[in-house]
């Protein structure tokens, strides 16, 4: 069971580039969706300052223009999967199919 | 290829995750002492520290407190309990009515009475009211 849970995590990571990368509209929203929320966290942090703006530039050009598949990724896993408990979920279906199988 | 060489993705994922780092210095020194001059100096020693110095000590950690605070716990406590670790022992039904109850424990006394030799729950009754003699006094 435990290699379906990895394998399932895994096709979950995988899920995100491979959908921006067949579809130009979904890439060009993943990378504003990732724009904005960095930029967000920053101001969070920091407030409404000039550091905010460079820190946030920065941050930007290296996870979103130069590696926006693999922060994509680890985005919907963790930020979204993971904040919303979705992977308690599949890991309680896959133990309940499994076992009955 | 999606994530370009291995190496230049780890040297731009450390940076970020200092640049991270250093946001959460800057935000916690900002958040005792405000915006002063004993504050940067304060944020420019701490970054030093854990930026720099002991960044192989501090970088784990900061991930480790990041996947922390995103919940990996949860999935953890999932995997080793829900799933009892990956284990395939079948799961036991709770108790649905009372009909229910009374068929286990009449399916227990049939299987106890059957490994002990009795037939059926009377015996086992008799079985278990029995008391073991007595050593001899002296």
């Amino acid at each position: 069971m435990f290699v379906f849970i990895i394998a399932a995590f895994l096709v979950l990571l995988v899920i995100p580039p491979l959908v921006m990368y067949v579809f130009p509209a979904a890439n060009l929203l993943m990378r504003l969706f990732l724009a904005l929320m960095i930029f967000m966290t920053v101001r969070g942090f920091l407030g409404n300052s000039p550091l905010t703006i460079i820190i946030s530039a920065l941050l930007i050009y290296l996870l979103v223009i130069r590696h926006a598949y693999f922060t994509a990724s680890l985005f919907v896993f963790f930020y979204v999967l993971l904040a919303f408990q979705f992977l308690s979920v599949i890991i309680w279906g896959l133990s309940v199919t499994m076992r009955r199988a | 290829m999606f994530f370009g060489t291995l190496g230049e993705l780890f040297a731009d994922l450390n940076l970020a995750l200092k640049l991270f780092a250093l946001l959460s210095i800057v935000s916690f020194v900002w958040s005792h002492l405000g915006k002063s001059p004993l504050s940067v100096a304060l944020i420019a020693g701490i970054g030093w520290f854990v930026l720099f110095d002991y960044w192989k000590f501090f970088g784990g950690v900061f991930v480790l407190y990041t996947l922390l605070t995103l919940g990996i716990s949860g999935i953890l406590i999932d995997f080793f309990f829900v799933s009892q670790m990956g284990g395939e022992q079948a799961e036991a039904q709770p108790i649905g009515s009372g009909v229910d109850l009374m068929m286990r424990q009449q399916a227990l006394l049939r299987q106890q009475a059957r490994t002990q030799g009795g037939t059926g729950a009377r015996g086992m009754q008799q079985r278990t009211m029995k008391k073991p003699p007595r050593p001899p006094m002296g």
